[in-house]
């Protein structure tokens, strides 16, 4: 197990390099410089802007330079917000879009598993194909639709939460139920395509056969097969959700770091852009991690092998 | 296409509240989606009438006032700070830090007099030597200020900012404590305006010898405005306190101004209905009749020292030739455009300098402006066909324009209005800064721009196009009479003579037309019909000094 744990943290550092030099370079083969804005700028003052931040040097010594940072834990000054290292302005956002996006997980696992049990129990049933409609609209419904939607309904119709903002709890009900829609749409159909295909396996049979009630059936042998899907799938999903969404954070003025991967990709704010995707990449790789060693406890079949 | 039409506008107009009272949810999602109503809408109005809530159109880059680049970053650095000139709720200069000043004959030498006992906002004592510190900032190279060439006219300015001389040569000097003198190297009238730009303000040396870059974040900044910082959380809100120790603290109705970021204008109109903010910069031309069923008097649009226009890249036929250049601007239906896609009573452009700009009058109005616009297009097709564009041989131009709606439906528009002169328009988009910097490095033929004030002097449109201005022409566009006319304007200090040598500059400008002005924009405003001391004007410039709530 410590092994396992070992060996996959060791392959994160390559895993890690690979992605940093590829973005690295794949921001400066874009056409457009962090100083081609709206607002032109003369010669003169554009050239000491570069000087400032080292893009008159080759690009090797720049791509040097910033990885020499990263291993100190500094991602350099952002283009964009010109007073502010971007290792500053990620400390300050992560929080937010951590207690946004792990509520909306949480949310979307509590309300997708509900939804999804109740269509399987209930297979072709009218609650059932209520139930999977409902998901289906969750998923084809986008973000910025549903996202305005609820501040008009909720906020500026019945006043009951804040349009938008940051500060309270009540500011967080509707970006929280808002991103977790299109997650508990798909957790509850994957919930349901689980449960029912364990349904028929032989030791569900056996259980059935030794007169197990339907309620232990369900919570004690069918569930932690049918789940796994579930699992594999909220790994690298929640690593998008925690590390924010630029639409849900833009709609409702959440100040987290989701808009800066736009906002910085569009401003070609390049050590912005490189600071989140390090911090996504390290999620994704740590969130996977995770769900290998979820799957493993939930499996018998893996636990001798590991 | 005309049902997602509705179902949009109702999205955005939302009536969810038809008649003050509440729906149930699902009763308003239809309503939304299918809405008919535009009545009126009651907004909550603020309880505390000590406190504004602004709406920012984007996030404060940065509260140091030399690395300013942006209106959003101009509008809070406008309440922290204040330069020897401020602007009155019209946008016009009015003494700031300064008490009085006076002007050689020759223009060139401006002597401003301090208020007496100016503190900093942690009451250290300001001065004149802060200034010229701060002046020296902004030029010097390792500042890399992005407005250091709004002093270029200054002593010393233009070497300075190239690393060619060191910053003390800059023609700013203290004469004693409460005395400043700045030397100009050709006469500026328009100083003051510019006196009361971001970038112009003074910056705190004390604080930033102890900071260094640090200096401008929350908890360092040190400022001389109306107000100072008291916390700002990113992308979510800058508290600001009434400053104390202002010269004119007395005077400043509100104790307390936070500004929201709102970069989704749809968001921000909601928080404004909701009762949740009180000013909103900006909003969509789209939805101006709806607002303005909805919301009456608080939707305000006037007029603003921008102007949008298509450059052409005069290096490159068939755009070398400015007789096409002009047929292709004379056959624009600018009325039109405005009429059907603007929708906010813009004002034509057939110029580059907007309509009363600084002292310039109305806009300059080539003579082909007032004609029918048959004869336009009859003149335009005459021209065209000279250098063998006709109907029937048909040439093929790319329009690149940085990706909107809006940009697009014009560039649609207008290819409708050639394509009757034998010219194809072809659309190209690109996001922000690939567009600018296709044009910067002249990889277009015909291109989307637009050019704000920085502050209200014609110059300060008219130098972009000077055959000096490396990275700012985008047209490449060459004619030394033009250049002649343009020195001999800013070289002038009598402002009559001035104002006429920047026409007939402007004369010969549009007589090339390496530009194809279309229209000036307007400022967008919502404003609470409780608040005080809001006035439209054209810098857009509203200082929250002058702000309060009626009782």
């Amino acid at each position: 197990m410590i092994g396992v744990l070992a060996s996959r943290l060791l392959w994160a550092i390559p895993t890690m390099l690979a992605i940093i030099t590829l973005a690295f370079f794949m921001m400066r083969i874009a056409p457009g410089g962090p100083f081609d804005g709206e607002r032109a700028m003369t010669a003169e003052v554009k050239a000491n802007l570069e000087r400032a931040y080292k893009l008159d040097k080759p690009v090797y010594v720049q791509y040097g330079h910033y990885l020499a940072g990263v291993v100190q834990g500094d991602f350099g000054p952002s283009f964009q917000y010109r007073d502010q290292s971007v290792s500053g302005l990620i400390r300050q956002g992560l929080g937010p879009s951590l207690l946004v996006g792990g509520l909306a997980v949480s949310l979307a696992f509590v309300m997708g598993m509900a939804l999804g049990i109740t269509a399987a129990t209930h297979q072709g049933g009218v609650v059932d194909r209520l139930t999977m409609a409902l998901a289906s609209l969750g998923l084809a419904l986008p973000s910025f639709v549903i996202a305005p939607l609820l501040a008009l309904a909720f906020g500026v119709g019945l006043r009951l939460f804040p349009v938008a903002g940051w500060g309270t709890a009540a500011h967080l009900a509707l970006p929280v139920f808002a991103l977790s829609i299109p997650y508990a749409a798909s957790i509850a159909r994957l919930t349901r395509g689980g449960i029912l295909a364990t349904t028929s396996a032989p030791f569900v049979r056996t259980a059935r056969a030794k007169n197990v009630s339907p309620a232990r059936i369900l919570w004690r042998h069918i569930l932690p097969q049918a789940i796994m899907p579930v699992v594999s799938y909220l790994g690298p999903s929640a690593a998008g959700v925690l590390t924010g969404s630029v639409v849900i954070e833009t709609i409702f003025q959440i100040p987290g770091i989701g808009r800066y991967f736009v906002q910085g990709a569009l401003n070609r704010d390049f050590t912005l852009v490189m600071g989140v995707v390090i911090v996504y990449a390290a999620m994704i790789i740590v969130f996977n991690l995770l769900v290998d060693l979820v799957l493993q406890r939930l499996d018998p079949r893996t636990r001798s092998t590991a | 296409m005309a049902i997602w039409r509705v179902s949009l506008a109702g999205l955005f107009t939302g009536s969810a509240l038809c008649n003050g009272k509440p729906m149930r949810p699902l009763l308003i999602c239809f309503a939304i989606f299918f809405s008919g109503c535009g009545g009126p809408i009651d907004r909550p109005a603020r309880e505390d009438k000590t406190h504004i809530v602004r709406v920012n159109d984007d996030e404060v880059r940065t509260l140091d006032p030399h690395k300013v680049s942006i209106v959003t970053d101009g509008r809070v650095v406008g309440d922290l700070f204040q330069g020897l000139i401020d602007l009155d709720v019209s946008g016009r200069p009015i003494p700031g830090q300064a008490q009085s000043w006076s002007v050689s004959d020759d223009g060139l030498t401006w002597v401003f007099i301090l208020r007496p006992d100016l503190v900093w906002s942690d009451a250290t004592p300001l001065s004149a030597e802060d200034f010229v510190y701060s002046f020296r900032r902004l030029v010097l190279p390792a500042t890399a200020a992005p407005y250091a060439n709004l002093v270029n006219g200054w002593v010393g300015a233009r070497a300075i900012l190239k690393g060619e001389a060191p910053a003390e040569r800059l023609g700013v000097t203290a004469l004693d404590s409460q005395t400043l003198e700045i030397q100009l190297i050709r006469p500026e009238p328009a100083l003051l305006n510019m006196l009361a730009y971001a970038a112009l303000v003074p910056v705190p040396r004390h604080v930033i010898a102890k900071h260094g870059d640090a200096w401008s974040r929350p908890g360092t900044l040190i400022g001389n405005g109306a107000y100072t910082l008291s916390s700002w959380r990113r992308q979510a809100s800058m508290e600001m306190v009434k400053n104390r120790r202002f010269h004119a603290a007395d005077s400043v109705a509100l104790d307390r101004v936070t500004y929201v970021p709102i970069s989704d204008e749809m968001a921000a109109v909601r928080q404004f209905r909701a009762g949740e903010v009180d000013i909103v910069p900006d909003f969509p031309g789209t939805m101006a009749a709806v607002l303005e069923q909805q919301l009456g008097d608080q939707v305000h649009i006037g007029p603003y020292l921008t102007t949008f226009y298509w450059v052409f890249n005069t290096t490159k036929p068939p755009f070398d030739s400015p007789a096409v250049r002009r047929a292709l601007s004379m056959s624009v239906d600018r009325e039109a455009i405005i009429k059907s896609i603007m929708r906010t009573g813009n004002a034509p452009a057939y110029a580059m300098v907007p309509p009363d700009t600084g002292s310039y009058g109305p806009a300059h109005l080539p003579d082909w402006a007032s004609w029918p616009l048959e004869a336009r297009r009859t003149e335009a097709k005459r021209l065209l066909e000279a250098v063998g564009i006709t109907p029937a041989s048909r040439l093929e131009v790319v329009h690149r324009y940085n990706t909107s709606d809006t940009y697009q439906r014009i560039a649609l528009a207008i290819g409708q209005m050639w394509a009757e002169l034998g010219v194809d328009l072809v659309l190209f988009n690109s996001e922000t800064a690939v567009h600018y910097a296709a044009l910067r490095s002249g990889d277009y033929v015909l291109g989307r721009a637009g050019w704000a004030a920085d502050y209200a002097a014609p110059e300060n449109f008219l130098f972009v196009f000077a055959s000096a201005s490396k990275g700012l022409n985008y047209p490449r566009y060459r004619n030394p009479r033009y250049d002649e006319l343009l020195d001999a304007a800013v070289s002038e200090s009598d402002v009559p003579t001035r104002m006429a040598l920047m026409r007939q500059a402007e004369a010969i400008l549009i007589e090339d037309s390496p530009i194809l002005p279309i229209f000036y924009y307007v400022s967008k405003y919502l404003v609470a019909d409780d608040v005080t001391g809001w006035s439209p004007n054209v810098l857009s410039a509203h200082r929250s000094r002058w702000l309060g709530f009626a009782p």
